[in-house]
């Protein structure tokens, strides 16, 4: 039974070498495209240019509320990536730019998903503590205006943090 | 003048006769199995591996590896011919041992058994040792830690990312199909020891009358 084992043979070699060769034959004027697809060229051309970054403009006035103790500022997103990005949170410190004293947070008040050359409104909320209304009391109570930084923001974007 | 000859090589006819007893059992449950894990592959990974919310996933099978990217699918060339290899390969195999595992004491069993038996091992091991090598390319080169098995979160390179420390999480887990095909290698070398045991179990003795002179 050697033509048995001479068709298994065979099988083997063709169905080992004509995919691959298929395959090659179709790219042979692009084998770059053999290993990287069109797709994927398109977002990772798109990625490194850098000519195109998100926008955020905050929108209208900041809205107190004293009683509670927080700002509310609306900021516009406008995604320029060529995929969907959903915000998930945003978290930060708000620290006195002057004495690193910690006055409150920032967070984002609900996740937001932003579509291909969308823009959203995100809403983000600043929450100051007793413990600043304090400092700026103590400091800051002659000055019309204090200067905070954030310190330690982390967005949370597609599970991704940064 | 007696003689025995073994099921299969009837000497008198050519023709032989199969009982389910003569069956090889565990090549019958092995192709059983391939055939099915060539089928479930192309639905199901054996390994996947998802970046963020879903911002990036693999699954990767022998049979079957796509990507996809913030909900865009998409293939490598190379890798969809490999795996269409991979796919013919096991459907090859799987039918070899079915028709092998009703004939174990054919002339031709011996080289459909040889032909199937140590494919699907091939197949896990060749697939182990891509995955190793994939993540020890992304360790290399983007010195991120990939984990075969299991949840991690990492720290893009600093380069990478224009001075953010930006953390991606990471999980990584072998689905179901990959041990089925465990399973299937496993019944199929079995299959191969007990091939001996089989076709002397199966003998039959055919006695003949020597004409006397």
């Amino acid at each position: 039974m050697d033509k048995v084992r001479l068709l298994l043979i065979l099988l083997s070699v063709t169905i080992t070498v004509a995919p691959t060769t298929g395959v090659v034959l179709m790219h042979k004027d692009n084998l770059h495209g053999m290993f990287i697809p069109p797709e994927m060229e398109g977002i990772q051309k798109k990625l490194s240019d850098g000519s195109e970054q998100p926008m955020l403009t905050p929108v209208g006035e900041p809205k107190y509320n004293l009683s509670a103790r927080t700002v509310t500022q609306l900021i516009e997103f406008k995604n320029p990536f060529p995929f969907d990005l959903k915000v998930n949170s945003i978290k930060a410190d708000v620290e006195c730019a002057v004495h690193d004293f910690r006055l409150g947070a920032v967070s984002l008040k609900e996740p937001v998903r932003v579509g291909v050359n969308e823009t959203k409104i995100l809403t983000v909320i600043i929450t100051w503590t007793t413990a600043a209304e304090s400092h700026l009391e103590a400091a800051h109570a002659s000055e019309d205006t204090v200067t905070a930084n954030l310190a330690g923001l982390t967005v949370d974007v597609n599970g991704v943090q940064i | 003048m007696r003689f025995q000859t073994q099921c299969g090589r009837n000497r008198d006819d050519g023709k032989v006769s199969t009982s389910l007893a003569g069956v090889n059992w565990f090549g019958f449950a092995g192709a059983i199995l391939m055939l099915m894990v060539a089928a479930v592959s192309l639905l199901q990974p054996w390994w996947q591996l998802t970046v963020g919310d879903g911002l990036l996933q693999a699954n990767v099978s022998p049979v079957n590896t796509n990507f996809s990217f913030a909900d865009k699918a998409f293939t490598i060339p190379f890798v969809w011919a490999l795996n269409i290899s991979s796919l013919l390969m096991f459907i090859a195999a799987g039918v070899a041992m079915l028709v092998y595992s009703f004939a174990p004491a054919k002339s031709y069993g011996k080289h459909l058994l040889g032909f199937s038996y140590m494919k699907p091992l091939y197949t896990l091991i060749f697939f182990i040792i891509g995955l190793i090598a994939a993540t020890v390319i992304a360790q290399i080169l983007a010195g991120i830690t990939v984990p075969l098995t299991g949840a991690t979160t990492a720290t893009l390179p600093r380069n990478m990312t224009e001075g953010a420390t930006v953390s991606v999480p990471i999980t990584a887990a072998f689905q179901w199909p990959f041990w089925l095909a465990v399973v299937a290698a496993g019944l199929c070398i079995a299959a191969r020891f007990y091939h001996k045991r089989i076709s002397q179990a199966q003998s039959v003795s055919v006695i003949t009358e020597t004409p006397k002179a």
